[in-house]
């Protein structure tokens, strides 16, 4: 019984995430002895979709409908319930990001399948199928055994790297029938950042609190994180204040992000921020507080006034680029 | 309209979670329960649309599935203003068994919002409300930042990927939400906790439904390595490390 | 004669009025310390002790209070001769009563030259206090009022003893000689030349436009902050007596949280239902009769608010203007309680006029009260409007709120485990048993 893994598309493009579980997919194929196929939902080119080829995929399915221009949970979930029954997949793999969240549960309910949600790594084992997932908001993790026959699993955000092959991929074109009376979201705005790094996406954030004392100082912050390629991201009380976006918040109840390293400067490090970033690879962070909590959580640290150090870290940066 | 909130008994985040029984069980000792951070959001958000009448919300419920040992969080839910309770006296087995019996206790009554977290502090399954929006045959809408009733007709943003979609969708419906759902969650006043002791909590005994996953068993993160701390007069040493040793720049 | 009954009765049911306003409030039984608290009244309110921390005017109220009290004698003399047709009926006498008007000049004078002095302060120095954004057009214009016609009848009084006195030296009919009076004499060169019944005339004028005044002046006291010349010694004698830092504990929440550790607890039934009365205070009916009274008793000088450190900082706290709000709101509510009217407010409370930023920034300091010379509590009624907020609506500022939760879950108002509250002994070489 094959696998089957969903890839999103942005704007018809791919990005790292779609990679990281392609080469997912393919590698637990292997262990399970099965193929992967990879299901594409939405127009997306074919010279796009070779890509994937890149990171392992073998076969993908291009499904194709007018009505997926829009997100609607119930429409995707059935395309993609259609699709694995059509294959015969057993395993369903889908990235634990928004989309994934929205679609994952209600295809668990719709193939009567076990979800293992934002697993970190490939299942511990498969007879008994264990997997290996956070728990606790990152206090401790946790090893769940799927009983059912399907299973489905949704992959944290880089938690595996991409594996770059070469492999030849076949292209299968599926043209789906979608009633346009099923839709029942309908879409009255977007509102889109354009330009910067993604929060979700980044590889590295620069992240600041209230010991940066003030909005008017966040320059240096926002200069150093442009030069790293970095996204900029703030704790709870700095959103709250409104010195920064509502986006930037990262934290429990904010964004829960996983990049490979995270700046975290003036930030006390309480419990529910940390909950926000613990699975960062790298955590940094600069503090006049020696005794800060964030220093527990982190790889490096300095101890020091932030407006101090940024420019002299700005200008080692700015030197290497050199 | 009624709104219906689905809320889960967590430990309180400051806990520092130890396991017993060869790490398969939470160390419950001296554990605070509290009602789980985005679920604590929804029903604030669900008592906001309601304190506007233009709004014509009737009732905000909460529904809970757990043991008698979880009342306490739920009279609490009451106490913050919800008008009644559902509990299905069941331990709560996986995301799926959660779901199954939720969607029970909704079919039994005519709810036009479902709102729930859009994951639990402890398990952070991120499954139960999808699974209940498909067990109810019902719309979902995820990653929820923001519900408005505009003319009877629900004006809901959600995040994508660097932005917000404003969408409607019409009851009934299930909203999994998250942040910025509501400013602040509110808290229990005296005359509300006073009031919670007479509100109905109506328990209800499970279908029964298998579980779809289980379990295994906990580990504690390793031990992060001490802090390396570089000399604030040597900043440029961070650079390298991060550059040459972590290699992440 | 008429005129005195006539002004008696309007006073009369005008005091009824207030008094009846202060009985919108709730009971409060008020009977300890009677020695101490008719010792408290005799030095604050008749001694007005609390008035000379502020020197000038302290000094310039004590003449003004104590001529108006000393004149008010002669006043009786006015009233007797108007009844019984008589002129300067205590002149019998003798010689006492030389000495006795020229008392009563001094300090018509003394209360005329105060009464000047405030109006100075007031209009021409601008003082900060009497300019404060709760002092609109009414209150300002009242303090004027009072402060012109207590000059005006002043004036009137030593006119009238000025053309009294001249015609006196005429040997006119009915103005047997009892002599001139020190203060009116330097007047008296102003009218020398008058014919006799111009004096007679204007004699007779000031004479009726002094007790006409009089009466009007007492009619206008209940719709007035003059109001505190009667309200005061009883303000003062139920003032609170206990430490000013003490905040009163609330029977029925130690009632409730009795009630909430153990079931069974043996608790005295609560004396009035919760239904009947919120958590703190909403509205007039739930405060108490002394809040009320307070709120009748202030004369809006203003020592309260110059001293609050909120209000000198900026914020928007004024501890006077929350007790002439409270005034003005118990005006409605006893206007519409008269109408019988079955909703006893116009639909609003007193957070329709007070609003939450001026009760949160008050730093309950007590300087306040510390300051008020009529002993007024003004932080009690901040302090219940804002428990009115927290138990009845959980509607604290969020920083409180969170205060709040983590006092609840972390027993500590920071969000930290309470297993981690012995930390901070780590290292120190002690045994905590």
């Amino acid at each position: 019984m094959s696998i089957l893994v969903y890839t999103e598309n942005w704007d018809g493009k791919f990005k790292k995430t779609s990679f990281e579980l392609v080469s997912y997919a393919t590698k637990l194929a292997e262990i399970l002895n099965t193929t992967a196929t990879v299901l594409s939902i939405g127009q997306v080119d074919p010279v796009e979709l070779e890509k994937l080829g890149k990171y392992g995929a073998k076969k993908v399915i291009n499904a194709t409908n007018e009505n997926f221009k829009i997100l609607d949970n119930q429409v995707y979930t059935n395309a993609i319930a259609e699709v694995a029954d059509k294959e015969g997949a057993e395993v369903i793999i889908l990235s634990n990001n928004n989309t994934g969240k929205a679609l994952a549960p209600r295809l668990s309910v719709k193939l009567k399948a076990g979800i293992g949600s934002g697993v970190s790594k490939l299942p511990i084992s498969t007879k008994p199928f264990i997997v290996y997932k956070k728990a606790y908001s990152g206090n401790a993790f946790a090893t769940i055994q799927i009983k059912s026959e399907k299973k489905i699993l949704t992959l944290a955000q880089n938690s595996f790297e991409p594996i770059a092959t070469s492999s030849a991929i076949d292209i299968e074109n599926l043209s789906l029938q979608i009633d346009g009376s099923v839709i029942k979201t309908k879409v009255l705005e977007v509102k889109k950042q354009t330009g910067k790094v993604l929060l979700t996406d980044a590889e590295v954030v620069v992240s600041g609190g209230r010991g940066m004392k003030s909005p008017d100082n966040w320059s240096p912050l926002v200069e150093f994180a442009e030069l790293l390629g970095a996204a900029t991201a703030c704790s709870r009380p700095v959103s709250d204040e409104g010195w920064r976006p509502n986006e930037e918040h990262t934290g429990q109840t904010g964004k829960i992000i996983a990049p490979n390293l995270y700046i975290a400067i003036g930030i006390s490090g309480a419990t529910q921020h940390l909950a926000g970033i613990s699975s960062s690879k790298y955590i940094v962070a600069i503090n006049t507080d020696k005794d800060a909590p964030i220093f527990e959580a982190a790889n490096y640290g300095i101890v020091g006034d932030a407006l101090k150090v940024l420019p002299e870290l700005i200008s080692a940066v700015k030197e290497i680029k050199s | 309209m009624k709104i219906l909130v689905c809320i889960s008994n967590v430990p309180d985040t400051t806990t520092k979670v130890k396991f017993i029984d060869s790490n398969t069980k939470l160390d419950e000792t001296g554990i605070q329960w509290v009602i789980n951070p985005w679920d604590e959001l929804s029903l604030t958000r669900a008592l906001e649309l309601k304190d506007d009448t233009s709004n014509g919300i009737q009732s905000v419920t909460v529904a809970h599935v757990g043991g008698a040992g979880s009342e306490p969080t739920i009279r609490k839910a009451l106490a913050i203003g919800a008008d009644n309770a559902i509990r299905i006296n069941a331990e709560p087995g996986d995301a799926y068994f959660v779901a199954a019996q939720l969607s029970e206790a909704i079919k039994s009554e005519p709810f036009d919002i479902v709102f729930c977290g859009i994951e639990s502090s402890d398990h952070n399954g991120s499954t139960v409300g999808g699974m209940l929006a498909e067990f109810l045959g019902w719309p979902s809408i995820s990653a929820v930042s923001s519900v408005q009733l505009k003319d009877g007709q629900a004006v809901i943003n959600r995040e994508i990927d660097g932005g917000k979609e404003t969408v409607t969708v019409p009851t009934p419906f299930v909203a999994i939400v998250q942040k910025g759902i509501a400013k602040e969650p509110r808290i229990a006043a005296m005359r509300g906790i006073m009031m919670a002791r007479s509100k109905p909590i109506k328990v209800i005994e499970p279908n029964s439904v298998e579980p779809l996953t289980e379990l295994v068993g906990y580990e504690l993160p390793q031990p992060r390595a001490a802090c390396k701390f570089v000399d604030p007069d040597n900043a440029k040493q961070l650079i390298d490390l991060l550059k040459n040793e972590a290699k992440v720049i | 004669m008429l005129l005195l009954i006539a002004a008696i009765y309007f006073f009369y049911i005008n005091v009824k009025k207030i008094v009846g306003n202060i009985h919108l409030g709730r009971d409060l039984k008020i009977n300890d310390n009677r020695r101490k608290r008719w010792w408290l009244m005799f030095r604050v309110a008749i001694g007005q002790s609390k008035m000379t921390v502020r020197p000038v005017s302290g000094i310039m109220h004590i003449l003004v209070y104590v001529g108006f009290i000393i004149v008010n004698i002669e006043m009786l003399e006015i009233l007797i001769d108007g009844i019984f047709g008589t002129h300067r009926l205590f002149a019998f006498i003798g010689k006492y009563y030389y000495v006795l008007g020229s008392i009563f000049e001094f300090f018509a004078f003394a209360v005329l030259f105060g009464c000047l002095i405030f109006l100075i302060r007031r209009n021409i120095l601008r003082l900060k206090r009497f300019w404060s954004k709760e002092m609109t057009s009414w209150p300002r214009t009242d303090a004027n009022i009072i402060l012109i016609t207590e000059i005006l009848l002043m004036s009137a009084v030593l006119t009238m003893n000025a053309t009294d006195g001249i015609l006196q030296i005429r040997h006119e009919v009915h103005y047997a000689f009892v002599g001139s009076f020190p203060i009116s004499s330097i007047l008296q060169p102003l009218f020398i030349n008058f014919s006799t019944n111009t004096l007679v005339f204007i004699e007779r004028f000031c004479w009726w436009f002094h007790i006409v005044g009089v009466f009007a002046f007492l009619n206008y006291i209940p719709y007035s902050k003059h109001f505190h010349v009667f309200l005061a010694f009883p303000n003062v004698y139920y003032s609170k007596l206990r430490p000013k830092g003490e905040i009163e504990n609330m029977p029925s929440i130690t009632r409730e949280v009795k009630l909430m550790i153990d079931p069974n607890a043996i608790v005295p039934a609560p004396e009035e239902t919760a239904e009947q009365f919120p958590f703190g205070v909403k509205d007039i009916k739930d405060l108490t009769w002394k809040n009320i009274m307070d709120a009748y008793t202030c004369t809006e000088c203003g020592r309260c608010t110059s001293s609050c450190p909120a209000n000198i900082t900026g914020k928007k706290l004024s501890p006077r203007k929350i007790l002439m709000d409270i005034r003005d709101h118990a005006e409605i509510v006893g206007k519409d309680k008269a109408k019988k009217k079955e909703k006893l407010d116009d639909g609003k409370s007193l957070f329709d006029y007070i609003t939450t930023e001026e009760l949160w920034a008050c730093t309950t300091c007590n300087a306040c009260t510390q300051e008020c010379p009529v002993n007024i509590d003004h932080v009690s009624i901040i302090l219940n409007m804002r428990r009115y907020l927290v138990m009845e609506q959980a509607a604290s500022p969020g920083e409180l709120n969170s205060i709040f939760t983590n006092i609840e879950n972390n027993g500590a108002p920071w969000q930290f485990s309470h297993e981690d509250r012995l930390l901070w002994a780590n290292n120190l070489e002690m045994n905590i048993k």
